[in-house]
Formats: C-alpha cells, structure tokens, sequence
C-alpha cells in the first residue's frame, strides 16, 4: 500500500492536510500555483517533514509522526524531478548522473550512468555542462538523473513534462509516479488518476474522465477547466418529465430531475466553454436558449474565444466562427448534456 | 638612509592569516546560518564586522605582536566573512541542494561539491576585501604604536588598494559566472 496522510502549517495562513491513497500507475496532482502540490511532492521525497501524520510506500514506512520516523530522502527509494532546472550547472550531464549513482560501487555506477545515457538519448550532450544542452536534453538528464538510483516512485513537480517525454519514462520505469501539473490534458492523457488540489486540500480524486466530467465542488469544476459557472436556485423540480429548473436571475436552464434536492436549494450550473453553442438569433428557439451580446473576441491558435454578457464564454473552431462572424444577434445556447449541476452543500464542505 | 620595510611583512603576514583563518572559520557556521533568517545574528555579524578591532588592540594591548594582530583581525574578519559566504550559500539555487540531498549528500558534501565551486568566488571577493581591511588596519595601528614611515605606510596602503580592486574583480566574475551558468 502507498498512502498519505499529512498535515503541515506552512508559512503564513497556509496549510495543508492531505489522505491520499496512490494507485500504482501514474497519478496528477493538478491544481493552481499555491495548492500545496510542491509541498506535499517535498514531504513524500523527504525535503520537506509533515508536522504529523504518515507515509507509505509499498508498505514501508518512510515518516510517521507519533513514531518518530523520518527517513532520510536517500533512502526512500524515491525519484525526483523538480520544477526548475537543477542539473548541477558546473558538471557535464555524464558527472551529474554519476553524483545522483554515488552510492553504488564503481562499476555499477558506471554501468547505471551508461545505461540511462543510452535510454535517454543524451550520448552527444553527456560531456556537455547543462548550460551548453538544450532544454529537452536537460529535462531528460533530470529524469534520468531521477531514476538512476532504481525508485519505487517517480515524483515529477510541474516539470514540463510532454506525451512523448512520459511515453519514454514509462518505457524504462515500471513503478509509480506522481506528478504535480497545471497542464489538465497532460494529466488526462499520461494519469490514471487525477487528484485535484486546492489551498492545500484534496477536493476530488478519480479517474481523470470522471474528475473532468463530474466535478464535485464549484472548485473543483473551475480546477477542471469549466469557464461557465452561475449560482442560482432550483425553481422547479419535475420527476415525472424527469426535468428541473435551474433560475439565475436573468435567465433559467432546464436539466434532468436533480434527485436529493427540493424546490429552492441553491446549486451551481457549470458548462465548458466548448460545450456551450453559439448560433444565429433568427434560429429556432429551443431549450436553454438565451439571447446575449458579443463583448469580446479572442483569437487562440486552434479555436476562437467569445465573450459575452451574461458572462457567457464560449469556444468556436476558427473555421465555425469564420462562418458566424458576421453577425449581430447572438443566441446561445447550452446543451444539456454539457451541464453540470453542483449542489451548494457540496461546495461549502 | 634606508627605509624599514618590516611594518609591511608583519602586515601582510597578519592579513594573509586573518584572511585565511577567516575563510576556514567562517564556513561552517556560514552554512548553518545560511538556513535560518535570526536577525540577532545578522546585528551581532554586522556590528562586529564594523570594530576596528586591530587599532582597538593596538592601543588596549601591552604588547602589539603579530599572534595579537591576527586574533583581533579575527574578531572583525569572521563575521564578516560569515555574513559573505551566508548571502553566497543563500543565492545557491535551493533546487541543486534538493537534487543532492535526493543522492545522498549530507551537509559537507553539498558545501564541498556545490556550495563553494559554485559559489566560493564570493568568498574569495570577502577574503580579498578582509585582507585588504586588515592590511589598512594594521597600517593604521603601526602608524600609532611605531610612527611608521611614508615608503610601508604606501606600499600598504597600495596592497589594500589592490586586494579591496581584485574582491571586486572577483565578486563581478562571479556573478557573470552565475548568469552563464543559470
């Protein structure tokens, strides 16, 4: 078992306290800068000690507050990646696998150095310092110089990671890995859970689809990426045509029948900004249609972002928004399956 | 008539072993200091890095011989070479002493193999601008207790000159170094 269960008072008002139980493939640790997500990765390396609580991995103990373990980073069989660059900048990358393989007898260590330059591609850059390489040479050097001791746990803090760069980790490294992103479709498409982090709390862990999907909190949905939240209350509930109303002001949704909730709960509705459709005002009129003004447009590589009053933000492919730019009247409209209801209790516990 | 050169070697004598001895002395409560912010000894560094200790002893001792230069040199030296090398191993990117202590490295290790190669050029600039000092006061309290005359009382005051030139040489070397390097 790999498990958690820490609490540390930072400086200033922060703190963190945190039970979690980690799979053995890789899970991400995605929140904002501030979420506690260095922090927690430091304690698990042994940089930095809980002020209680207890530590796990595959059934050893590495800190246990009320025993008074604590064991020395060396020696608990963790790799680490840190957010910035900290090849040692006076060495040639071949030195700094070498000093990360120090505790292993000459040729060994030589056999483990030689064996990573290898894996990672950094034959031409080995006797090269860190300076003269370039930025993806150095991060495959970080990695390797991560895993040269043979961990049991990969921890990658915010490191720049890539697909590719992940494809090739898990092609050398068979233990677990947990790593801390910002980067939601990286933690998506390499993680086989996603703990989302918040001012140093744990507000849902699931499978990355699930967590995406079905945010659990009004955090957790803005950490999931949902650029359209509005609170408002529940006007009407209909079991029968399995239909509720969701009033907010201005405006009113219809969703499937909430279940667990009465006439006046107040709730959050979320949708994606993608998920949202933007048409024409001379359209049908439908469902969860409102009319709305235009305030900005913001052109992104592969898509268009519209803003628009309410606030509504929406997302177009370039080639659907060529199409519709030239209008004047907006309706837009928000599908139902796109629309997360997040109930108010669960967002203040 | 000749000049008498001697007040130059005992100076450069005294300001060799103060410079020496401070740079040995100061180093390991450099790096102890280096992870606490204790503004009490940050005072006390500075306040004791101010005292004209030498010309103090000069005037205070009954008898002003070169062991008793270099121990009161010592009392203005280490804590200012402690507050040097404190502010170096304070700029040591905290990323490289993670990397080191994840390999095993204890305390030693990582001031022996990454603190001072990255970082001792500013040591050297604080024990150039020791010596120098240390070279300005001894002519100051050779001045006092021995009259001294104008051909050491320059060539002092020129040594100092060139030792306090070199720490700033340095220390401007050192941070290009840094910025190559980061």
């Amino acid at each position: 078992m790999t498990g958690i269960r820490v609490s540390k008072r930072a400086a200033g008002a922060f703190s963190l306290e945190v039970d979690l139980s980690l799979g053995p493939g890789a899970t991400a640790l995605a929140g904002p800068a501030g979420a506690g997500k260095t922090l927690l990765l430091e304690m698990i390396a042994g940089l930095a000690t809980p002020d209680e609580g207890r530590i796990l991995l595959n059934d050893a103990i590495l800190f246990d507050g009320q025993a008074r373990v604590n064991l020395a980073p060396v020696r608990r069989s963790c790799g680490y990646v840190s957010q910035t660059d900290s090849l040692f900048p006076h060495r040639t990358l071949w030195q700094n696998l070498e000093s990360a393989a120090r505790r292993f007898a000459r040729l060994e260590r030589h056999r483990r150095v030689a064996e990573a330059i290898e894996h990672f591609a950094l034959a031409e850059a080995a006797g090269l310092r860190p300076a003269e390489t370039g930025p993806a040479e150095r991060l495959r050097c970080s990695v390797a110089r991560a895993l040269i001791g043979g961990p049991d746990l990969l921890l990658a803090d915010d490191a720049g990671f890539d697909a590719a760069l992940f494809d090739l980790i898990r092609s050398h490294f068979r233990g677990s890995v947990v790593m801390a992103t910002r980067d939601l479709d990286l933690a998506c498409g390499a993680a086989s859970e996603i703990v989302l982090l918040h001012a140093g709390r744990a507000l849902q862990r699931g499978a990355p689809r699930q967590v995406l999907d079905q945010p659990a909190t009004v955090e957790a949905a803005r950490l999931a990426g949902y650029e359209n939240l509005w609170q408002g209350t529940i006007g009407a509930l209909d079991r029968a045509a399995n239909a509720s109303r969701l009033e907010f002001g201005s405006f009113s949704l219809t969703v499937p029948y909430l279940p667990g909730h009465l006439r006046g709960d107040r709730v959050w509705a979320a949708i994606r900004a993608s998920a949202v459709r933007p048409r024409r005002a001379d359209g049908p009129p439908g469902p969860n249609v409102i009319a709305a003004d235009l305030v900005r447009v913001i052109e992104r590589t592969q898509s268009v972002r519209l803003e628009f009053s309410g606030p509504v933000v929406a997302e177009l492919p370039v080639s659907q928004f060529a199409a519709l730019s030239q209008m004047k009247n907006w309706l837009i409209e928000f599908p139902a399956e796109g629309l997360r209801v997040i109930g108010f209790q669960s967002e203040t516990r | 008539m000749t000049a008498d050169w001697s007040p130059l070697w005992l100076s450069l004598r005294v300001a060799l072993l103060v410079s020496a001895l401070a740079l040995a002395v100061a180093l390991w409560p450099a790096w102890l200091l280096a992870r606490r912010n204790w503004t009490a000894v940050t005072l006390l560094t500075g306040f004791l890095s101010m005292v004209p200790a030498v010309i103090l002893a000069s005037l205070a001792a009954p008898a002003f011989t070169w062991p008793v230069a270099v121990a009161a040199g010592l009392v203005r030296a280490v804590p200012y070479t402690i507050a040097a090398y404190r502010t170096a191993f304070q700029s040591l990117h905290p990323g490289y002493v993670k990397a080191a202590r994840m390999a095993g490295a204890g305390d030693w290790r990582i001031v022996w193999t990454l603190a001072l190669p990255l970082e001792g050029w500013a040591a050297l600039a604080a024990a150039g601008n020791v010596f120098g000092e240390t070279m300005l006061e001894m002519g100051a309290a050779l001045w006092i207790v021995r009259r001294l005359t104008a051909p050491p009382a320059g060539a002092i005051l020129l040594t100092a000159l060139a030792a306090s030139a070199l720490a700033l040489w340095l220390r401007r070397g050192s941070a290009g170094e840094q910025q190559a390097g980061r």
